[in-house]
């Protein structure tokens, strides 16, 4: 993965973060092959959008019930159409798939937070007039809907959204 | 065992390369322990020997196991001359702290607990050709085993059978977590010295589970391996007897940093007696028990099935994959029970697959109580799963209505999962190693269960401001020491009165001990408040404590929390590894490695036995009965029914053989599964000829010993049977008699049932003792057989 200029840089802290995993976690991922290292070395390490795209993906299967190995197999495709049919668990993105109105949707390995980005193809897979839409999953059961027409908010700010809806979502019994 | 053919002894190349992680040498060397054993506790330091041969630098992973009940309060690492000694940190502060360090090129050293008896080192940043020692200091209670004491140091990590929901998740799987890679044979070699120092002179020093050698001088020993090292393949285990048993009462520790523990030992004196039960025997008959284990096992429970009081119920449930009973529902133990279960039992083989000990535990647990006996439940299992937190949880929610006692088959019996059945059930655990006759435990563990015990044990301490551990105290059994912890609060410069006062609900109602508390003789030592430390995370951890007894369930989010900060504060206070706490030990380098470390994780051997896998100097051999329908094929079985990465060297190029073992079952056994419900024996062929009797007509002094007695001919057939059986175990199974001790028993309240004559049974006894004689059976040593 060559470094992209001017883009994102998260710490290995804020790409956990971001991720909704543990940097345990992160380091398994790299380790295992399951998103590249970072870039540079020490505390200048890095990661950027590619690789939380990435964390996001192999969380979003492994929350699925996919084995490391076909997780593997899967990534080393450019789209993991099928995986759309094959294994996402009911919810909300099929209930938007299954909206005649919204066409169906493919999730693209080059999305911005994919396998949590939708894209709408009216017209189909390859037709230059999709309308691209990105998903971020802030919490179980709640989710962020972007169209390509907006810019999503800096990491900083998506983080502290994300923060304020999980904690004005949070069930009543388990708020401190 | 023997082989078909003479096996071959494989070269230390070929041994090496059975643990090569794709091609590359394993770093790790050696694993040294030296142990001290003083008192009721074993301190134990463990050095880990790792040297990277490689021309890169690595990270090198090693997963081992430790004494569940041990409490890790030391890691310190060598690197040549440089030590860096181990801080606890909370667990994920602790590998971030790893992680920035190793990606600046300094070394670094953490230690992960993974479960209370399995552990996780990481070595981040071995410079090419570096040499580097890990220290791991461990302290532990030793445990009661009869009339010794039992130290153990698990030296394997068998594979653990994990169920769907331990498979999957994000991140690194627990199946994973729990399962390192394995190989056959691994080239690293554990050396061992153990120091005893007793309180009064030694008895007896032997370990049932290695050679060993020994020099005791009157009140100390010295212990090594009688081959100068070991294979990491089975827990080592040592037994050590006092001419004078140990006995602690109550002690008080001072450590250097002011705080004050208490330790009491309770020794309760009960009544002996025995009571009708309802008791569910669960054999666990996964694939992992294949060979000598299930065999065991099978012995166990018709030996159980023996000693069961008249009036009781009971059932055997055996489980894998699936589960199946016997019988629906607990039936009422009586002739005709006991042939179906005998029978059942004779062909019971480890053919369920894999070890989903939740579904049949829940259905036991669930069903209805029968005849308001007390239910009992005995557990038979190697406990090699990754799921023991939701089992004991399932336990603990009906230890009102169920006390569950267990017994640990194998060379490496997941202690923490059999102990904590026993904590959560309110019973108690044993551990039978291959080679060790499985019935006098089960015999124990069966008069635990039928005897009577202190239930709802509640402790006051009096006088002194304390916080109990175990937060909740267990059932306390009659002749069999229990230890209660406290941190004591408050000064002790001056002589002030103090007591522990146990209330408990016994036999025959509340009864009541009390016991003085000696502040004023505080001894300086840190053992004690460290013992309090690791008792008293066991209870945050195992979901005991006083936080667990309070929140009710829609709280438990909030409770979670309170816990893991509790965990939290008490490891790092007292200085121990937890679930939630880690080691971490920092190596700052003036030249930081450069490049990226190469992962080489450390494969274990595989535990000795395990699926009736066998090693014999370098053959893999598959043990079974020749009873039992050969096993089908376990390289499957192990993929199929265990967790394991893809790449696991179980079998390696080795050749695999069949190997019949012939059965070994002795005469006491035959006897055994010939005594009826009511305890009684038949006089029979069978008898006759386990008795090595002819024919009967040696029994006419023994008929006419009971010509004056009023009973039927059937009766006196009985009696006269009933009676040789007797004679037989007393004169020439002496050695065994905890096994039949309760047989016996039954016997004998048979025997006085049926000739209310105290005479006549003398008399009775006196002539099949002179038939014995005469027939000079006396000098087949059998019960040794």
């Amino acid at each position: 993965m060559s470094e992209p200029q001017g883009k994102d840089r998260y710490a290995v802290g804020e790409l956990a973060k971001l991720g909704g995993i543990s940097r345990r976690t992160v380091r398994y991922y790299v380790q295992e092959g399951l998103i590249p290292p970072p870039y540079g070395r020490g505390r200048g390490r890095h990661y950027n959008e590619r690789h939380l795209a990435q964390l996001l993906r192999v969380k979003s299967l492994q929350e699925q019930g996919l084995a490391l190995g076909e997780i593997r197999s899967l990534l080393t495709r450019s789209t993991i159409k099928a995986t759309v049919n094959q294994s996402m668990t009911p919810g909300p993105m099929s209930a938007v798939a299954s909206d005649p109105a919204r066409g169906h949707y493919e999730l693209l390995a080059s999305a911005h937070f994919a396998p949590l980005a939708l894209r709408s193809l009216h017209s189909g897979p390859d037709s230059p007039s999709r309308s691209p839409w990105t998903r971020v999953e802030f919490a179980p059961g709640i989710e962020l809907h972007v169209s390509s027409d907006h810019r999503l908010p800096p990491p900083g700010r998506l983080q502290a959204l994300a923060e304020w809806c999980r904690r004005e979502f949070q069930p009543e019994e388990s708020k401190p | 065992m023997t082989p078909i053919n003479p096996p071959l002894a494989p070269t230390s190349e070929e041994s090496a390369l059975d643990a090569r992680e794709g091609g590359s040498p394993i770093p790790l060397e050696s694993v040294s322990v030296e142990c001290s054993i003083d008192g009721f506790a074993a301190r134990t330091v463990i050095t880990q020997c790792y040297r990277n041969a490689e021309d890169r630098p690595i990270e090198a992973v090693y997963t081992f196991p430790l004494d569940e009940g041990a409490a890790v309060c030391a890691f310190e690492a060598w690197i040549g001359e440089r030590h860096v000694v181990g801080r606890v940190r909370d667990r994920e502060e602790a590998f971030e702290e790893y992680d920035d360090a190793v990606a600046e090129g300094h070394g670094a050293y953490l230690l992960d607990e993974e479960r209370a008896d399995v552990f996780t080192a990481s070595l981040g940043n071995v410079p090419p050709r570096a040499e580097v020692k890990l220290r791991v200091t461990t302290v532990a209670e030793l445990s009661h085993d009869g009339d010794a004491l039992r130290y153990v140091l698990p030296t394997t990590v068998p594979p653990r059978y994990a169920p769907v929901e331990d498979r999957g998740g994000v991140g690194r799987s627990t199946a994973e977590t729990l399962n390192p890679p394995v190989a056959l044979e691994v080239p690293y070699r554990l050396q061992l010295e153990v120091r005893v120092r007793g309180g009064s002179p030694l008895r007896s020093v032997e370990s049932p589970s290695h050679p060993i050698s020994v020099a005791i001088d009157v009140t100390e020993a010295t212990v090594r391996l009688a081959q100068c090292d070991a294979a990491l393949d089975r827990d080592f285990v040592l037994l050590v007897r006092e001419a004078e048993p140990h006995r602690l009462r109550a002690h008080v520790e001072r450590d250097d940093r002011g705080r004050c523990a208490a330790c009491v030992e309770l020794v309760p004196r009960l009544a002996a007696g025995e009571g009708p039960v309802e008791m569910i025997l669960v054999v666990d008959r996964s694939g992992s028990m294949q060979g000598s284990s299930i065999a065991e096992a099978r012995n166990a429970i018709q030996l159980c099935l023996r000693s069961l009081p008249q009036g009781s119920f009971f059932n055997v449930v055996g489980f894998g994959s699936s589960f199946e009973m016997l019988f629906p529902e607990s039936r009422p133990y009586n002739e005709e029970t006991l042939a179906e279960a005998s029978r059942h039992v004779a062909v019971l083989d480890a053919d369920l697959g894999g070890t989903e000990i939740l579904a049949p535990l829940e259905t036991v647990l669930k069903a209805e109580q029968h005849a308001e006996l007390p239910r009992v439940l005995l557990v038979l299992t190697d406990g090699d799963v990754t799921n023991t937190d939701p089992v004991l949880e399932l336990v603990r929610r009906h230890a009102g209505t169920t006390r569950v006692f267990a017994i640990g088959i194998g060379h490496g019996p997941s202690r923490h999962l059999l102990q904590g059945l026993a904590r959560a059930g309110g019973g108690s655990a044993e551990f039978v190693a291959p080679g060790d006759r499985l019935e006098a435990p089960v015999l124990r563990q069966v008069r635990r269960a039928l005897a009577p015990a202190l239930t709802d044990v509640t402790v006051e301490w009096r006088g002194v401001g304390a916080q109990p551990a175990p937060w909740r105290a267990p059932a306390l059994f009659g002749g069999e020491p229990a230890r209660l912890y406290a941190l004591l609060e408050g000064e002790f410069g001056v002589a002030r009165e103090a007591s522990v006062v146990v209330r408990a609900r016994g036999p025959e109602g509340p009864v009541e001990y009390s016991m003085p508390l000696e502040l004023d003789a505080v001894r300086p030592g840190s053992l004690v408040p460290t013992l309090w430390a690791r008792a008293r995370l066991r209870d945050l951890e195992e979901g005991s404590s006083e936080f667990h007894a309070r929140a009710r369930s829609q709280q438990s989010a909030r409770r979670a929390k309170r816990v893991r900060r509790e965990i939290v504060r008490v490891a790092t206070e007292f200085g121990l590894a937890s679930r939630e706490t880690s080691f971490i030990a920092i190596e700052e380098r003036d030249e930081p490695v450069e490049g990226e470390a190469v992962l080489r994780r450390v494969r274990v051997a595989l535990t000795r036995g395990w699926g009736g896998i066998d090693q014999l100097r370098g053959h893999v051999q598959l043990a079974y009965d020749l009873c039992s329908t050969p096993p089908s094929v376990p390289e499957s079985a192990l993929k199929s029914t265990f967790y394991m990465s893809d790449d696991v060297g179980v079998h390696g190029h080795r050749e695999r053989r069949i190997v019949p073992i012939a059965p070994t079952v002795r005469p006491l056994d035959r006897l055994v599964a010939l005594q009826r419900v009511d305890g009684a024996w038949d006089l029979d062929f069978a008898l006759l000829e386990v008795l090595g009797l002819p024919d009967e007509l040696e029994l006419v002094e023994a008929s006419r010993a009971l010509g004056e007695a009023a009973i039927p001919d059937a009766l006196i057939r009985q009696a006269i049977a009933t009676a040789l059986a007797l004679s037989f175990i007393e004169t020439q199974a002496a050695e065994a008699r905890d096994e039949w001790a309760l047989l016996a028993a039954k016997a004998e309240r048979w025997l006085a049932a049926h000739l209310a004559d105290a005479v006549v049974r003398i008399r009775l006894r006196d002539a099949v003792r002179a038939v014995l004689a005469a027939l000079s059976i006396n000098s087949l040593a059998w019960a040794k057989t």
